[in-house]
């Protein structure tokens, strides 16, 4: 008879497959920027400036570590990562050519995605341990290892979200526990990674507030845990700077800093700016009504919605859609029902890229490194343009349509993560 | 495709040469009389003149009507084996409009490696032709007009071919000769280095400097058959550059497309400190391209913006049998764009031979996905 998969069983099988569907994409594709990133990782590696280079300090190091271990089983081609200029280390396509053309090309990216690979599975396993009911733990497995949006973001354009990502699940994790210093320090790391998580600073800091603690007590644990985040954060380039090193090592001095620094952080077109920081604040006050509950509780569902919010009235690179993931997920610990948001996610993302990419990000170009053959061989736009559109219907008009419907599967989301758990058995 | 035969009889010689003098003043062409008499007498006469993608809109004019016109004739001649033009006069659509003479042929099937391509300012004109083409009584030619859509061929008169011209016809220059093609020699051939036109460099291609931007050099004109080509191989001096690495990029012309980026090559070379730099483009996969023959008519080299004394000391195009003599002459970075991209089934069979063309990685790779399923099975049981 048979004997239905046990936890561990469970937990093995899905980390097994998730493991070899991975192997399968990491040597075989890539975007330029991986290539750019690679440079940047291996000049400093070639000319030893280790205590250089201040920007996203941690995945940086995490990367130049496993470049220099993949050395031990790659004779790297000479020049091929040369940069002449490291202000200028974005790659241009002549560049990226011969990477692409390089016989080791299949190493360099099974290596190079390596430490993706470590921190997503890692993530995976913190999550398995974050959730405590055992059906939503395996949905939330699941949903974390075969979601379309990391597996593309890090297998197939390349990129270091993951790390991130990871940081991020630690620190819930943490508060999880109530250790609200290494949580503190754990969001630092993540911030290390990627600016962005800036976003989610606030509501960090709004969350450690305990509403039936003293309040000299909520003082100094909000005091210490901002202390140790700026710290950690400011620490690298201060010894950097200390030890006489080049913190602006990449930094492009020719290249446009727009005057509204914070604007620019966000990446945000100008006219979205306002209402985000008045979405943002009314997230601020209902996490503060909601102070009764617990500490990981609160920062789970705040750090869902800011992303909502920030993605519903704004579009970034195609693979930022990854930081989406996590904290909706870690929401079905709070028994939310989100298996329903997740898949209108992946089909709007999915719709919405393929009508909006250009010649490069989600195209056959990121499987380029099989054969340059897939570069320029077309894309979803120019077959809407010829086969699809019309007078009344163009292309743009169906980009601004499903960027619509994103927005509505983000308040879709949001309705889901905010509204009260029911007693529903169905996780959809 | 629509084929249409004009055939017309001859008409009376002498209503034709009393004619003669009106039709000088008409059309202005001022030839010699005996001449147009000829061009005139021998349409009308025997005219076994085949059109293509051409429709009649009157007795002597015809419309472009599909993608592929021509017409294929034989043309007049006052005198055989001297005749050094061929004389058109095609109306005022066709100024300016690529023409292409084809002049070999075996019943009307035209090898494309013998032609003529010229454009035509102003009509009338006689095309000068080249010294070595003989053309006899038999001669059929077919000329092609391309580019023209739903314009409109005037045709009194057939192209007639002549040993003299006067004005006000305009002598025109073809464009580009190609008489046939060369077969590359087994011992591979060096190229001439004296004539090669320079871009933004001063000096001849055997001492040169770079002056502007853009600094490349073009060989003269080839006709090389790409069957049994390896490649393009180059050895110059150069000069000593801040850079640690070079890029050097190849255009490569064929009688399909002129110099693009979309059919060229770079590769990167380290700076040489004794100054000689020398490296093959490869460019064996041109004779796996469709049509397989093709015709090599030029090649350029860009070279890198470095100021100081350059010379280009060796070209050579590399046959087949001495490729493994130049293979550690091909950078290791090298970047080829190809003109035609495999599809369907060719693409997965090339993807996966990239793969495994390293073998080393094929092997471990292989071996990776066997051991994690093996220990995937073994924890999966063992946890039962």
């Amino acid at each position: 008879m048979h004997k239905p998969m046990n936890n561990k069983q469970f937990l093995i099988a899905a980390i097994g497959l998730g493991v070899l569907l991975r192997f399968a994409l990491m040597p075989f594709f890539a975007h330029v920027d991986l290539f750019s990133e690679a440079r940047r990782v291996f000049y400093v590696l070639e000319n030893d400036y280790l205590f250089d280079n201040g920007h996203r300090f941690v995945v940086f190091y995490i990367e130049v570590i496993f470049a220099w271990f993949s050395t031990l089983f790659i004779n790297v081609t000479d020049g091929l990562f040369h940069l002449s200029d490291p202000t200028q280390s974005v790659s241009n396509l002549v560049d990226y050519g011969f990477f692409l053309n390089d016989p080791n090309i299949y190493r360099h990216l099974f290596f190079f995605k390596l430490p993706y690979l470590i921190f997503d599975i890692a993530t995976a396993l913190l999550i398995w341990k974050f959730i405590d009911n055992p059906r939503h733990r395996r949905i939330a497995l699941l949903i974390w290892l075969f979601n379309p949006l990391t597996l593309f973001s890090t297998y197939i354009f390349g990129r270091f979200e993951v790390i991130s990502l990871f940081f991020l699940m630690a620190c819930a994790l943490q508060l999880k526990y109530d250790r609200v210093f290494l949580a503190s320090a754990l969001f630092s790391f993540a911030l290390l990674c990627r600016e962005i998580n800036l976003l989610y600073a606030p509501f960090l800091l709004i969350a450690l507030i305990d509403v039936k603690d003293h309040w000299f007590r909520n003082a100094i644990t909000l005091s210490c845990s901002a202390a140790i985040i700026a710290l950690i954060y400011l620490l690298p380039n201060w010894l950097i700077n200390l030890t006489g090193g080049d913190t602006q090592l990449f930094v492009d001095p020719s290249a446009a800093h727009p005057n509204n620094s914070l604007n620019a952080l966000l990446s945000l077109g100008y006219y979205w700016f306002y209402p985000i920081v008045i979405c943002l604040s009314v997230l601020a006050i209902y996490q503060w009504e909601i102070g009764a509950r617990p500490k990981s509780e609160r920062f789970v569902l705040s750090a869902s919605v800011v992303l909502f919010i920030y993605f519903g009235f704004n579009v970034h690179s195609v693979h930022y859609a990854a930081w989406l993931v996590l904290f909706p997920i870690l929401s079905m610990q709070y028994g939310k029902k989100v298996v329903l948001p997740f898949m209108a996610l992946f089909g709007v993302w999915l719709v919405l890229w393929l009508l909006k990419t250009d010649n490069g990000v989600f195209t056959l170009f990121l499987a380029a490194p099989l054969t340059s053959d897939f570069i320029g061989m077309g894309y979803f736009p120019s077959v809407f343009k010829q086969h699809i559109a019309s007078d009344t219907f163009t292309l743009h008009q169906a980009i601004q349509l499903m960027r619509s419907i994103f927005l509505v599967v983000m308040g879709f989301f949001t309705y889901r993560v905010l509204k009260n758990e029911s007693n529903h058995r169905t996780m959809l | 495709m629509s084929i249409k035969c004009i055939s017309t009889v001859a008409m009376m010689p002498p209503l034709l040469v009393s004619m003669l003098r009106l039709l000088t003043n008409l059309y202005k062409l001022k030839l010699p009389a005996t001449i147009l008499a000829t061009a005139l007498f021998s349409n009308l006469a025997f005219a076994q003149t085949v059109t293509n993608d051409l429709t009649a809109t009157s007795s002597t004019h015809y419309r472009v009507s599909g993608d592929d016109p021509y017409i294929i004739f034989n043309p007049p001649q006052q005198a055989e084996k001297t005749s050094r033009y061929l004389s058109f006069d095609l109306g005022t659509h066709l100024t300016g409009i690529p023409l292409e003479i084809f002049f070999s042929s075996q019943q009307d099937l035209f090898n494309p490696y013998y032609k003529i391509s010229f454009t035509i300012a102003n009509f009338p004109a006689a095309l000068e032709l080249p010294a070595d083409l003989i053309f006899t009584e038999s001669t059929r030619l077919r000329l092609d007009i391309n580019q023209c859509q739903d314009c409109t061929i005037k045709l009194e008169f057939l192209p007639f071919l002549s040993d003299q011209v006067s004005a006000p016809v305009t002598v025109v220059q073809p464009s580009r000769l190609q008489n046939g093609v060369t077969p590359l020699a087994n011992d591979s051939a060096r190229l001439n280095t004296s004539n090669w036109q320079l871009n933004d460099l001063t000096g001849t291609a055997n001492n040169f400097e770079v002056s502007a931007s853009d600094p490349f050099l073009v060989s003269p004109q080839l006709t090389l058959s790409t069957q049994q080509l390896a490649g393009v191989y180059f050895k110059l001096k150069a000069p000593k550059s801040d850079e640690a690495w070079n890029d050097y990029q190849l255009f490569y012309q064929t009688e399909r497309h002129s110099f693009t980026a979309q059919a060229s090559s770079t590769l990167r070379v380290a700076d040489n400190a004794n100054g000689i730099v020398e490296f093959m483009f490869p460019l064996d996969f041109l004779h796996k391209e469709q049509p397989s023959v093709a015709v090599l008519e030029r090649i350029r080299l860009d070279i890198p913006e470095i100021s100081g004394s350059w010379a280009l000391l060796e070209a050579r195009l590399v046959h087949q049998e001495q490729q493994d003599d130049y293979l550690d002459k091909i950078p290791a970075q090298l970047l080829e764009i190809k003109q035609q991209r495999a599809t369907g089934l060719s693409l997965i069979k090339k993807s996966l031979l990239n793969v495994f063309a390293d073998l080393g990685f094929s092997i471990s790779y292989l071996l990776l996905l066997i051991v994690s399923t093996w220990f995937l099975a073994r924890a999966y049981r063992s946890n039962r």
